[in-house]
């Protein structure tokens, strides 16, 4: 069904292409072809070749007049990541936009993320991401999921938004990459089916003013990232003693809010949710608490320079305390002692991965960002260095980035990405897949 | 023959009384600000960024303003080229007596953004054009003194000191003053001369396609504008084409869901 939505969308591009003279229909072709490279050292060892590709994307919109426009967003991709070979078409977009005067829709997969603030969205909930794609470009991460969305602006200070995402999407999360137990194996995540009644769905109401502009918003459907659970536990004896576990989707509502103003020249901007996940007639430790999350950030140019500084906070409801468990030996489970306590052992570990997954580690949180940028030689060297640290758990990350332009739409960007964290966090367990140096050029047409 | 001489006679005296009533400088420079604000236009824009070697930089953008009832004045600037910037749009409320209201929607944030328009001194997208070139400002900002009158492009203007009203104003703008020739013919501007902060000569911007939009209110508006930098030899080169005066553009250009569009 999701590859015949595709279909049409790019068959009506493509007939809008040859119906009409491309100067007078409306239509723009652009995109940009880009040869990316990431390196690093994995566990002490020589250097080596983390990902390396070449990515085109293709990106066609067709205008018609003032009733609407669609649009497609190919990339075809091919090359090395973390050491695998591929070559990838990708519709990372296929929409359809019906302008109807105060009125409008958009149809297809698409990415339309939520929120002011900088740095963490928590109202941003009906985006998935693919934390593992390789990029110099933060939007990379975001995965188009197929959407229905209807705005509606009566006035030029009000808008009304409401969303619904009947197919689930979910995050892609490279469990396959983090530093696992060797007798885990991790499966893909399950998909609860295409019901109606199961969307995922979201309203938004919008006001914009003079002085301040701002937002309430609620969802009510799935986390884009699934939640792990153990899979069957193998039978004593056990010969081979492995487990797969599952990434299970599941349900929440979310009431957000969102604000951004200039005060005194200085940008404010801050965002909260309140997440409640939903639960059964059980609760089920895999499904992470309710929580509060909170952010607010400045942002302010000092000449040449730029500085964003944010902060964000998290309260995690009914919270009990639990110590990272101990690394399960598959060795003791020739004792037969050991098997009945295997599955809350194993449950009592995933439900600590859980934590991890969902920063609920800890009942308070407290994170903090600096990123101060800085253009120069006329806006042709672009020099930013994006830094985050963990104050609850004291993981954090140094990204410097450098792009130089050395033509218009001719980029060459450089820079280096280090993560630390401790034992059991989230930094832990990506820093040997992320850590290293990367360069990129990008033409775009 | 004797009517035509009576009329010019009348003409010159018109204009020295006019000179004369508005030969204060702050007067001259608020008659042609308010000249140049037209009710409503539409327009390309194409800049021309040169770095004095021989190397050049195009960006284009399109611009639609309009003032409304209240005073304030809408302006939304979408950007064509160069690619990588191509979709980005810039919204701009400029009211009257407050700080001006900004957003930029850019393709890579896919969300539009309030902006902080502070920054008078920044460079206007690499070019030797910084932002307050670009805009009305603030009268008030200013002191003004008169430095006599000289030739400027055939026209006769008086030439203005303009100096920033506090060191902060100084710092914000990025100058210690600038010298601004203004025309006694149509009070638009021909030429400004901007000093740095050690009061030395910086970059000097010259006017040129001074038109008549509309008679009606006799405004003006201004398509060209050429800005040297006197130290470094960069020059920058702004052409207006396809202009038109309209006082109905469309109230729907000037919100966020326009540039987020596009």
């Amino acid at each position: 069904m999701k590859k015949v939505f595709s279909f049409i969308i790019i068959v009506s591009c493509c007939f809008r292409l040859s119906a009409q003279d491309a100067s007078q229909s409306g239509l723009a072709i652009s995109g940009y072809t880009r040869s990316t490279g990431f390196f690093g050292i994995i566990n002490h060892e020589e250097p080596t070749q983390k990902s390396l590709y070449n990515e085109t994307s293709l990106k066609l919109k067709a205008k018609t007049g003032n009733w609407g426009q669609a649009y497609t967003d190919v990339r075809f991709r091919v090359g090395t990541e973390y050491g695998t070979e591929f070559s990838t078409m990708d519709i990372r977009e296929a929409y359809l936009d019906l302008y109807l005067g105060k009125l409008d829709f958009r149809i297809g997969k698409q990415i339309s993320p939520w929120g002011r603030a900088d740095g963490w969205n928590p109202t941003d909930n009906l985006t998935p991401s693919n934390y593992f794609v390789r990029s110099p470009d933060h939007d990379d991460m975001r995965i188009g999921n197929y959407r229905i969305r209807g705005q509606y602006n009566p006035r030029d200070w009000l808008k009304l938004e409401a969303d619904i995402a009947p197919w689930y999407t979910p995050s892609v999360y490279r469990f396959d990459l983090v530093n696992m137990p060797s007798f885990v194996t991790i499966g893909s995540p399950a998909h609860p089916g295409f019901k109606w009644n199961k969307s995922s769905v979201a309203a938004k109401l919008d006001l914009v003013f003079s002085d301040i502009e701002g937002s309430v918003s609620w969802f009510k459907g799935y986390d884009p990232l699934p939640a792990l659970k153990p899979g069957v536990l193998p039978a004593p004896p056990f010969s081979d003693f492995k487990i797969k576990l599952l990434q299970v989707p599941f349900r929440q509502q979310i009431i957000g809010a969102d604000f951004a103003s200039v005060i005194f020249g200085t940008g404010i901007r801050g965002e909260i949710a309140y997440k409640i996940p939903e639960q059964g007639d059980t609760i089920d430790p895999m499904i992470p608490n309710s929580e509060i999350q909170w952010v607010i950030s400045i942002d302010r140019e000092l000449g040449p320079c730029r500085i964003i500084a944010g902060y964000m906070g998290k309260y995690v409801f009914d919270f009990i305390p639990a110590d990272p468990p101990q690394t399960f030996d598959p060795a003791m489970i020739s004792n037969p002692e050991v098997w009945p306590m295997l599955g809350p052992l194993l449950a009592s570990q995933i439900g600590y991965y859980n934590r991890i997954l969902y920063d609920q580690t800890h009942e308070w949180s407290h994170s903090v960002l600096f990123r101060p940028s800085v253009s120069l030689f006329h806006e042709t060297l672009d020099v930013e260095i994006s830094t985050l640290y963990n104050l609850t758990t004291e993981e954090y990350l140094l990204y410097p980035k450098v792009t130089y332009h050395l033509t218009d739409g001719l980029l060459a960007t450089t820079g280096y990405q280090f993560y630390h964290g401790g034992d059991n966090t989230r930094f832990s367990w990506i820093k040997d897949a992320f850590n290293g140096p990367f360069f990129e050029f990008r033409l775009t047409f | 023959m004797k009517t035509i001489n009576i009329i010019l006679v009348c003409m010159a005296l018109g204009s020295a009384a006019l000179a004369q009533n508005i030969s204060d400088p702050k007067e001259v420079m608020k008659k042609s600000r308010d000249q140049s604000k037209l009710s409503g236009m539409e327009a390309k824009t194409t800049l021309e960024i040169n770095d004095g070697k021989g190397n050049q930089r195009i960006r284009e953008t399109t611009m639609v303003s309009r003032i409304f009832p209240d005073g304030t004045e809408k302006r939304t600037i979408l950007f064509l080229s160069p690619t990588d910037v191509k979709g980005t749009g810039i919204l701009i409320y400029d009211y009257e007596g407050k700080d001006d209201n900004m957003w930029i929607y850019m393709p890579a944030l896919r969300k539009s953004r309030k902006i902080v328009s502070s920054e008078k001194s920044r460079n206007f997208m690499g070019s030797e054009f910084s932002n307050s070139d670009l805009t009305v400002g603030n009268l008030d900002d200013f002191s003004y003194a008169m430095d006599g009158t000289e030739m400027v492009d055939q026209q006769a203007c008086w030439k203005i000191k303009v100096t920033p009203a506090t060191s902060n104003i100084a710092t914000d703008y990025g100058i210690s003053s600038k010298t601004v020739w203004i025309s006694q013919k149509d009070f638009m501007p021909r030429k400004t001369v901007f000093m740095d902060p050690e009061g030395k000569p910086w970059k000097e911007l010259t006017y040129s396609g001074i038109k008549m939009m509309d008679p009606k209110s006799g405004k003006y508006f201004i398509s060209q504008m050429e800005i040297k930098n006197l130290k470094n030899g960069r020059f920058s080169k702004m052409n207006m084409t396809q202009m038109s005066f309209n006082p109905a553009v469309k109230e729907e250009y000037f919100t966020l869901s326009y540039i987020e569009k596009q």
